[in-house]
């Protein structure tokens, strides 16, 4: 690179970081036509860009922007709250199952299918079966039901 | 500009679920952000500021707090440009084509920025607003738009010296 590429490339850099020329440049561009005459191009170039001045958003848009993303948020909260209210389904359905076949096997003692005191045990567990998956069930609806409705006040 | 220490107790509040968090930051960067898509894109400006923001909300709770949000705010918003420029590719294609077509009576003004701007690739304009407007250093603009950070240099003096030649030509 010729010794005036490179003045030229410093130029340009000191342009763009909005930086003064250094003397020994200044003390070139006395005696170089070619870089003064690129300083000079460059000179009209970032007074140009110079005059691109900032733009202001107006408050319509901020208020706008604002709303998008408060409906966003609505909309994400209601995603997990189906979320939630699927997987208490799902999380209640073992249950339910097992009730279920308790109901059919345990009860009926006369099938003979269990000793009595395994009947007893099964009796127990499905009590205690029972009162878990309604705690979860019954339990959950409350919370789930306030927040939907505190969605839709919203 | 420097990256402001109180971003980051904002993004916590915003990782909280502070709604009104967001709005502080909203109002912190909204002029350079706007200025920089303004001057980017032009017109469609505000589609774009909107769509920023909507990313910032919707990413802030993988954001790492850690990092400068400045960076990564200009890096969501030179993505949303560089997907609007490929949209818009060939419409502005069309628009040059016309202004270039022999019966045009078009002139660009000497001293009409925006025109000469619309002379740069999409890549050379969004770095040069970086670098010049934004003040982003050659390493910060490498990681906005994912290139090295040669390209960077080369892309900014690419954009000079097209814009020179195009004030030339017109002056």
């Amino acid at each position: 690179m010729d010794k005036c590429e490179h003045i030229k490339n410093t130029i340009t850099e000191n342009y763009i970081g909005k930086k003064d020329l250094p003397a020994d440049i200044r003390t070139h561009m006395v005696a170089c036509s070619s870089c003064a005459s690129y300083a000079d191009d460059l000179y009209h170039v970032f007074e140009a860009l110079e005059s691109y001045s900032a733009v202001e958003p107006s408050d319509n848009l901020i208020r706008d922007t604002l709303c998008k993303i408060e409906e966003k948020a609505v909309k994400a909260r209601e995603k997990t709250l189906r979320w939630k209210i699927g997987l208490a389904a799902v999380a209640s359905l073992p249950f339910i199952i097992i009730i279920h076949l308790f109901w059919i096997t345990v009860i009926p003692e006369s099938v003979g299918l269990f000793s009595a005191t395994w009947a007893m045990v099964l009796k127990y567990m499905m009590i205690v079966f029972s009162s878990l998956g309604m705690s979860i069930v019954y339990g959950s609806l409350p919370v789930i039901i306030g927040k939907y409705f505190s969605l839709q006040r919203r | 500009m420097e990256q402001r220490d109180d971003d980051k107790d904002i993004l916590v509040r915003i990782q909280k679920g502070d709604h009104s968090a967001m709005a502080e930051l909203i109002s912190r960067y909204k002029s350079n952000l706007y200025s920089y898509l303004y001057r980017t894109v032009g017109q469609d400006c505000d589609d774009l500021f909107q769509e920023t923001w909507i990313k910032v909300w919707e990413n802030t709770p993988r954001f790492d707090i850690k990092r400068a949000f400045r960076p990564w705010l200009f890096t969501i918003a030179s993505n949303l440009c560089k997907d609007y420029w490929r949209k818009k590719q060939t419409i502005y294609k069309y628009e040059k084509q016309k202004e270039e077509s022999p019966g045009s009576t078009m002139k660009a003004d000497p001293m009409d920025i925006k025109k000469a701007l619309a002379e740069l690739s999409a890549e050379q304009r969004n770095t040069l607003m970086l670098r010049y407007y934004e003040g982003f250093t050659e390493t910060e603009i490498a990681g906005i738009m994912r290139c090295p950070q040669g390209t960077v240099k080369t892309r900014v003096f690419q954009a000079i010296r097209k814009l020179r030649e195009v004030f030339k030509d017109n002056g």
